[in-house]
């Protein structure tokens, strides 16, 4: 295996090279991650956009070449999804949205080229872990990814719920009625279970319930532009000099510990199909505010390890995704399944094939995510300080392009009327939540996750009756959760004490 | 009562009533349909009344004056605007918005979006001759190359499809 490993590196850098110089897979893994980065940073494009596009011009290709585009392409969108949403607060990507959070307001302090720097580099590192993860682990996986069913999903959806808690920060009751109201928009449609039209009002448009990409543009990337012309001056106040993105890049280093510990979140639930990189960020972020010092007092008002946390992790979940595609044919999302396509298009079936007949192939894939990744972060990096500078553009020449690239975004979901719609109600909804101080968050946690919850539960229950409670995974998840809870409400009641502790003598001089 | 305080009670008062609407319409599916919402709603219902309770009166409870005075983990609010302006300032903004919506609705992406651009620019920015060209230039061409040519986006029929059509012939679409 060792062997064949070496052999793939050694086709990617070796000839035949394109006009004699470059070699010709190296050129297709570079052509996908241009690609790909521009892809990112067009909210409301990504990965399966560009899949989709490219995947017909790799018919005619030699598949190492062919694989090496797609999964150039497919690694670094979410690499590149961080620039709008640090420098507008607009979510390039659903994989971005966490890194808003913080990355929007480290912009606001002058901090951008920081973000980026750190960003950029945590993306790299937490794709080069989940190739790492995916090149060793891919024969010993197949028990693990096959273990979870129904009951397993719904608590990771259970998990997920207790997130809300965390990232209500110190407005805890708000923060579950947001959650709850997610839920609630999480079921409008059609009920998959029982075919009842759920709060549709006849509107046909709802039928698949509400898409994720306007709802999200409209909570985050328009309130945050709104404010930016209430403010009426640029996002920052400062310029950002190329030193704060060499800082950026050190900040990562110095919490090594917690980019290895997303990165592995990362990597393990993108393995799990159908958990979706949205829910993953959230995840990281969740974690990294639970057990991070001071992080109750700092996230949220440009923390870098707000930004650190999600990005490793987004980076790591594409490699991870790749596991039950490569090996077991279950594509775990919509990207995933265009991959599979790819390799049934070239005659690849994938399974144990893959780590027999067509090692050499797999190992090219292997080692495309982590040249991929370097390549998307270097060229990142060198651009930062150019890309920061935007964020000192008068508010009010900013507004209408990044305005109009967000109507744009948000039509890509239905192509219909009704994005512009939903963008526009949960616009004002999402202002409205920001100015009355209700956390955005966890009502995105709750619409991604309501799906996930009643359907593995119902499926959970119909299959095994009560006897799922007692699966060895579901406890594990379980006791996890139960800790998960117990310390997000003593971190808040110790927030709380040490708020109250701090007003008293306020209070005590009235 | 303050005006904030009351503004804060009417918007809870707002998503209380759209619960209480919503779980009285799932009400009327059958049981497995009605199950997951009401064991949302029916919590929903309690918490926002609690809420709403503590938005309205100076509440001494720990747990609402942590909602009202302490941040909750998102985008901080810049507080720095005086009230006043900021209502102004906000109705101008999602009055454009709708206005966008609009033009959206009647003649089509491909008009609306390079039209709303220019005319914010020129209206609203009062940007130089360079930045109302650059703008407009910049979304005219990711319309047409990313949109049109590169994904094919097929673009939702507005109201007088008339216009749109031609111009997109124009573009070479």
């Amino acid at each position: 295996m060792l062997e064949a490993g070496f052999e793939a590196l050694g086709g990617i850098f070796g000839c035949p090279c394109v006009a004699g110089v470059v070699p010709a897979r190296l050129a297709f893994i570079a052509l996908g991650v241009v690609f790909g980065l521009g892809l990112g940073v067009i909210p409301g494009l990504g990965g399966l956009v560009g899949l989709a596009i490219i995947l017909p011009f790799t018919f005619g290709m030699d598949p190492h070449s062919a694989f090496g585009l797609i999964i150039g392409l497919a690694s670094v969108t979410q690499t590149s999804d961080t620039i709008p949403a640090v420098l507008f607060g607009v979510p390039g990507t659903a994989a971005s949205m966490a890194t808003i959070v913080d990355g929007y307001p480290m912009s606001v302090n002058g901090e951008a080229g920081r973000a980026f720097g750190a960003g950029f580099t945590a993306s790299v590192v937490g794709g080069l872990f989940g190739a790492a993860v995916l090149g060793l682990s891919l024969p010993l996986l197949r028990p693990v990814v096959t273990a979870f069913a129904a009951p397993e999903f719904f608590m990771l959806g259970l998990l997920g719920i207790t997130m809300v808690a965390t990232i209500s920060g110190s407005a805890p009751v708000k923060g579950l009625i947001a959650g709850g109201l997610g839920l609630m928009f999480g079921m409008i449609g059609m009920d998959p279970l029982t075919g009842v039209l759920r709060w549709t009002g006849d509107m046909l448009y709802l039928w698949d319930g509400l898409p994720l990409v306007p709802v999200a543009l409209g909570l985050f990337a328009v309130p945050e532009m709104v404010d930016l012309v209430i403010k009426g001056t640029s996002i920052a106040e400062r310029d950002s000099p190329v030193a704060r993105v060499m800082a950026g890049v050190r900040d990562v280093g110095r919490h090594w510990f917690l980019v290895l510990r997303c990165s592995l979140i990362g990597t393990w639930a993108g393995a799990i199909p159908g958990l979706g990189t949205a829910v993953t960020d959230w995840f990281a972020y969740g974690h990294a505010r639970q057990t991070e010092k001071g992080a109750g007092e700092s996230f949220g008002r440009g923390d870098v390890r707000g930004v650190i946390a999600p990005e490793s992790a987004n980076n790591a979940t594409m490699a991870g995704a790749l596991v039950p595609t490569i090996a077991f044919g279950v594509p775990g999302s919509a990207s995933m399944a265009l991959i599979l396509g790819a390799l049934l298009i070239h005659g690849i079936i994938p399974g144990p094939q893959m780590l027999g007949e067509h090692l050499a192939l797999t190992y090219t894939i292997v080692w495309s995510v982590p040249i991929a990744n370097i390549l998307g972060a270097g060229l990142c990096l060198v651009l930062a300080r150019s890309m920061a500078k935007l964020a000192r553009v008068r508010a009010h020449l900013l507004f209408p392009t990044v305005v109009a690239l967000v109507f744009l975004a948000a039509v890509q979901s239905t192509r219909s009327f009704g994005d512009v719609v939903v963008l526009l109600l949960f616009s004002v909804g999402g202002w409205l939540m920001k100015r009355f101080r209700w956390p955005r968050p966890p009502l995105l946690l709750g619409l991604v996750l309501a799906p996930i919850i009643e359907q593995n539960l119902s499926i959970a229950y119909h299959r095994h009756g009560l006897t799922w409670v007692g699966r060895p995974i579901v406890v594990i998840i379980f006791l996890v959760t139960l800790a998960s809870l117990a310390y997000a409400l003593m971190a808040g009641r110790k927030r709380g004490d040490v708020s109250d502790a701090a007003s008293a003598p306020e209070k005590s001089r009235e | 009562m303050s005006s904030g305080r009351a503004a804060a009670g009417v918007f809870t008062l707002v998503i209380l009533v759209a619960t209480v609407v919503a779980v009285v319409i799932a009400r009327g599916w059958p049981s497995q349909a009605r199950l997951f919402p009401t064991v949302v709603g029916i919590p929903m219902i309690v918490l926002l009344a609690g809420q709403l309770l503590a938005d309205v009166t100076p509440s001494r409870l720990g747990w609402a004056r942590r909602g009202v005075s302490a941040g909750p983990v998102d985008v901080p609010v810049d507080d720095s605007v005086p009230g006043s302006v900021v209502v102004g300032r906000s109705l101008a903004a999602f009055a454009w918005l709708l206005g966008l919506g609009a033009g959206i609705a009647l003649i089509g992406f491909n008009i609306a979006i390079p039209a709303f651009v220019c005319a914010y620019l020129v209206v609203r920015a009062r940007a130089s001759l360079v930045h109302i060209l650059a703008g407009t230039g910049f979304i005219v061409l990711a319309l047409v190359v990313i949109f049109n040519k590169l994904v094919s986006m097929r673009w939702p029929e507005p109201l007088f499809p008339g216009p749109e059509e031609a111009v997109i012939r124009l573009l070479g679409g």
